[in-house]
């Protein structure tokens, strides 16, 4: 990683040793992450101040402090402070998810949107909206399961599915992402098969669940992700130094004394968990897996993505979509997904354009 | 070409085994058992469908028609996608070729350049806000998006490339981020109306049934412009596939090969999103199988793209018609549900040549 | 060490996005409530529905309905809703309905209905079904009491005893459907022995044909009026699809048509000047008859089945 380039040279590096682990603090990702933390706040403050119903910042204050009117504190405590913090939550989550595929994976276009997971969801969740629709083609138990609970096991079954058939004495990560890109077409061929079976209000149901929404999403979507987040993004943190190795070919990595095979299992376990957890509350949000670490890489002149910087800057890109998808076309709420999709892409692209360095991961 | 040492790993029972002449005759058998292949297939497209008729009725329609019901359906309806299907399956399968090769990215395919997200954009406006609502309609908007999206995703890959060439991984990166971007206007659009979501669900499937016949003409020429500038680029892609600089001291002008080879994936995807909707696994499988019967010359490698695209396409059509009686299935759903078993059992068999 | 150009222009884009909600949050809008309007009674009862149990108390004045179906059946109970939703943002309500529906307010669409317009204004009932929106129920039962059908289209007769249940309005229910099945049997026999006919609907869509079966809205209505269906047609599913070359399987003795929204109204342009359509002894008998998809495919509850019977007796005089 000192091959870098030249930008890094300027930074001062403050090595670090906390007992077994030791590492080289750098201020610039941690800058980016606080950066990432004032934008979230102030978003949040507004996200729970707007909408049908507007409350200015203030008031949004003293209702959290548990004053004001009845009207305002359903609205705020009940459908938009969920709301909120399911969004800051999957965005991290997707982030978190994003940025270890990648790492692992090293493949800036790997995601976990690619790997056909969030796609393994989305099949499960369609099916049942389309099938136990209109249509009433499935009924009984299997219409009870509801979309978060099918998207969670199509998206840890894609997750497995891949994972059994990328196996042959080890992960290899370029196998891995063929695999993977393979069971995507599977669960895209069929989504787009399901897609064509109900009626248009079911089609435009799925697609709204499809592009990622949060519209009514409430306290039961928002603390599965924040169980999975507590537990899993600490324990990728942990990992994150076995990581910095993976950059290197498998034999450097052996080398330097790194399981490569169990750490890579962890890690990308770790990204499917995040992922399948965080679609199953809000569907599959575009966009913000596969730019947001590369958006915090870029900010933080890493040399690959910074998962604290990610999931703050995640979190964030969510929150303000949702608050864009919600207010912003007057009685119309679009997802937040294509909000995401179409704020971050531009973005990436001016990035790209800038052509400031070579991709890395 | 294939003597020509490539960087480690080499691939295994891909690589030639003894002389030129000998490698020569096998490819030259190779190309011809697709066409026999590929005839065939079409020979299948016109006798089967939903509705059952025997062969001696498919005959009686091809040369002597009088008008009955399976007259009208062997003549109207499968003589049409069968031709749409070879057009369309050559255009795909010669366009991954190309992309994987440009790329340098086994996971590339003609949708990467922003072709199938620019014609679904350009196809949803013109049904919201034209109201145009024909697949014929649909084809020259859906042409004109292929071609807006990837010259603006080959200009912005150029811009990043430093030198400016597109390099693959900003290439790659342009594309994705561009159909992310015009997905998400396309949702937009077809959630604010039900209408256009209707007829945006059906063109997505990738589906070679109800296309008018007068498609095929306008699309054939992209096709074949397409198919030559491909060729043409041929020479100069083996040589980029050993990298740039080799390839620049190889005195080859790597720009230009590039403009070539990316004018040629635009044209021939382009042509085919127009005709057909987005058929997305056929470009990323087909190269594979290619570079597994002729090894990685691209002057053979594109050309039995080409064929074994058209072959799959038709088969995958020909299946879809059969599975879901009396509906039928689209060509671009059997595709992925059939070839991507097909595809993971390959991966696994072999280590894919490395690109 | 100075901050990098992107990460300024991506704190300065988002505060930007920021401050534009922000400004438009300072001018407060409170929700204007008119009066309740008046309580006929206080009785108290527990609904039984598709997900759970609801009390509701008196008659309900301020009704918020989220589905096509419960907009008809309230509207046929006399009831005007304060608001409903719309299939998508650029549609209005289902055209048959529209001139009942005007000062129904649009609360989101069915996709994703607006939460906090409800809650603003302050229903006193809200009427869905599980199909739609069981994944908002909690949600929208913390606003109001909330009812659920189990199923859309073709229990829409069970769908509308139950919204005149929690109306405290079953005995106007009971008249209206006794009416319709009056109605409905009248219709059959004014095209002789109902029986004896095969009728067949037909749908357009873009890039496909789908065949009306016994499981869909016009299904019950057609059953209810004793008519036979073809075939392919007898099966309790919503809907069959069928491939181009298989058009053959939509002849019937009567046959019904319509097309959903422009792109179908091309499809089915193209396919009915075809051959094929032209072969079908319903065609060349002129017995196939154009119909409105909004009311006879997309209209759901009585006031739809009213209307498509009216249209019944007047293709029966010609």
């Amino acid at each position: 990683m000192t091959s870098a380039g030249p930008t890094q040279q300027v930074l001062g590096r403050v090595p670090l040793r906390i007992g077994p682990l030791s590492g080289v603090w750098r201020p610039r990702p941690a800058l980016v992450a606080l950066g990432g933390l004032v934008v979230l706040l102030v978003g949040s403050v507004a996200s729970l101040g707007r909408g049908e119903y507007p409350l200015g910042a203030g008031a949004v204050l003293r209702v959290l402090a548990g004053d004001g009117n009845r009207g305002a504190q359903f609205i705020v405590l009940e459908l938009r402070l969920p709301r909120m913090v399911t969004g800051a939550l999957v965005g991290a989550a997707l982030a978190v998810a994003g940025g270890l595929t990648q790492t692992v994976v090293r493949n800036p276009l790997a995601s976990p949107d690619i790997l056909g997971i969030t796609t393994g969801a989305g099949a499960a969740a369609v099916a049942v909206i389309v099938l136990g629709g209109s249509q009433g083609m499935i009924t009984g138990r299997l219409a009870e399961v509801g979309t978060p609970a099918a998207a969670l096991v199509g998206g840890l079954l894609a997750a497995a599915v891949i994972y059994l058939l990328a196996w042959r004495r080890g992960i290899q990560g370029y196998r891995f992402v063929l695999i993977g890109v393979a069971v995507h077409a599977v669960a895209l061929g069929a989504i787009s098969w399901l897609l064509v079976l109900g009626d248009v209000t079911d089609a435009g149901r799925a697609l709204v669940w499809l592009n990622g929404s949060l519209n009514g999403r409430g306290w039961e979507h928002a603390v599965p992700v924040g169980l999975a987040a507590a537990v899993l993004v600490p324990a990728a943190l942990l990992l994150t130094f076995a990581l910095g190795a993976l950059q290197f070919s498998d034999d450097t990595a052996r080398g330097l004394g790194v399981r490569v095979n169990a750490v890579r299992s962890g890690l990308l376990l770790i990204a499917v968990g995040l992922a399948a957890v965080a679609t199953a509350s809000a569907g599959p949000i575009a966009f913000v897996a596969l730019v947001t670490p590369q958006i915090a890489m870029r900010l933080a002149r890493a040399a690959r993505p910074p998962l604290v910087a990610s999931a703050v800057l995640g979190a964030a890109l969510v929150v303000l979509a949702d608050l864009i998808a919600r207010s912003a076309f007057g009685p119309t709420e679009l997802p937040v997904g294509i909000v995401t999709a179409v704020l971050g892409a531009p973005y990436l692209l001016f990035l790209i354009a800038r052509g400031q360095r070579e991709m890395r991961v | 070409m294939d003597e020509v040492s490539r960087p480690p790993p080499v691939p295994a029972g891909v690589q030639a085994r003894s002389g030129p002449a000998r490698t020569r005759r096998r490819r030259l058998l190779t190309v011809a058992g697709l066409l026999a292949g590929l005839g065939l297939c079409g020979l299948l497209s016109l006798a089967v469908g939903a509705k059952a008729i025997p062969p001696e009725g498919v005959w009686h329609a091809l040369v002597a028609p009088t008008g009955s019901e399976d007259d009208v359906v062997v003549r109207s309806l499968r003589l049409p996608r069968t031709v749409l299907g070879v057009l369309a399956g050559l255009a795909l399968g010669v366009a991954g070729a190309l992309m994987q090769a440009h790329t340098r990215n086994p996971l590339a395919e003609p949708g990467l350049l922003g072709v199938n997200a620019g014609a679904a954009f350009a196809v949803v406006l013109a049904t919201y806000g034209l109201g145009v609502h024909t697949l014929l309609g649909y084809v020259w908007f859906a042409f004109a998006g292929a071609l807006l999206a990837s010259v603006a995703v080959f200009a912005l890959g150029s811009v990043a490339g430093g030198r400016g060439d597109p390099t693959p991984v900003t290439l790659a990166l342009a594309g994705t981020a561009m159909t992310f971007l015009l997905l998400g206007l396309t949702n937009a659009v077809v959630l604010l109306d039900q209408q256009t979501l209707e007829a945006y669900r059906f063109w997505s499937l990738g589906a070679l049934s109800g296309r008018d016949p007068e498609i095929i003409g306008q699309v054939v020429w992209f096709v074949v412009a397409g198919a030559v500038l491909a060729l043409a680029g041929a020479a100069g892609l083996n040589a980029l596939a050993l990298g740039e600089d080799v390839a620049r001291a190889l005195g080859q002008q790597v720009w230009r090969t590039r403009v070539l080879g990316l004018a040629a994936t635009t044209l021939l995807a382009g042509a085919a999103v127009a005709a057909c909707g987005p058929i997305a696994f056929l470009g990323l499988v087909v190269p594979h199988l290619a570079r597994a019967l002729t090894g990685p010359d691209h002057r053979w490698l594109l050309p039995c793209s080409g064929l074994l695209g058209a072959g799959v396409l038709l088969v995958a059509d020909v299946v879809g018609r059969v599975v879901a009686p009396p509906g039928e299935l689209a060509a671009g759903i059997v595709l992925a549900f059939v070839g991507a078993p097909f595809f993971v059992m390959l991966v696994r068999r072999h280590r894919l040549a490395a690109l | 060490m100075p901050p990098s150009r992107p990460l300024v222009v991506a704190m300065i884009a988002l505060l930007v996005l920021l401050g534009v909600p922000l400004l438009g949050a300072c001018g407060a809008a409170g929700t204007d409530r008119d009066g309740a309007g008046s309580t006929p009674d206080d009785t108290t009862r527990v609904i039984h529905h598709a997900t759970g149990d609801t009390t509701i108390t008196g008659r309900p004045q301020r009704v918020v309905v989220l589905d096509t179906g419960e907009l008809d059946s309230v509207l046929a109970l006399g009831v005007t809703p304060v608001a409903a939703v719309r299939a998508d943002a650029t549609s209005g309500l289902p055209s048959y309905l529209a001139g009942r529906a005007s000062d129904v307010a649009v609360a989101g669409t069915i996709g994703e209905p607006d939460l906090e317009a409800i809650a603003a204004l302050q229903p006193d009932l809200i009427l869905s079904n599980k199909v739609r929106h069981e994944d908002l129920y909690d949600r929208l039962s913390g606003i109001a009491p909330t009812v659920f059908a189990e199923k859309v289209g073709v229990a829409w007769q069970e769908n509308f005893r139950l919204a005149a249940e929690a109306l405290g309005q079953q005995a106007k229910a009971q008249r209206i459907l006794a009416e319709y099945a009056d109605k409905a049997k009248r219709t059959g026999q004014a095209f002789g022995d109902p029986a004896a006919l095969q009728v067949s609907m037909v749908r357009f869509l873009p890039g496909s044909i789908r065949l009306y079966g016994q499981g869909s809205f016009i299904g019950t209505i057609l059953a209810d009026a004793g008519f036979a269906r073809p075939p392919a047609q007898r099966v309790d599913k919503t809907f069959v699809e069928v491939s181009p070359e298989q058009l053959g399987q939509a002849n019937g003795d009567l046959l019904f048509y319509a097309a959903y929204g422009s792109t179908g109204k091309a499809e089915q342009d193209q396919l009915t000047a075809g051959p094929l359509w032209q072969r079908l002894s319903a065609v060349s008998g002129g017995r196939a008859h154009e119909v409105s998809d909004d009311l006879w495919y997309v209209g759901i509850g009585p006031i739809a089945a009213d209307l498509v019977l009216d249209d019944l007796q007047w293709y029966a005089g010609t």
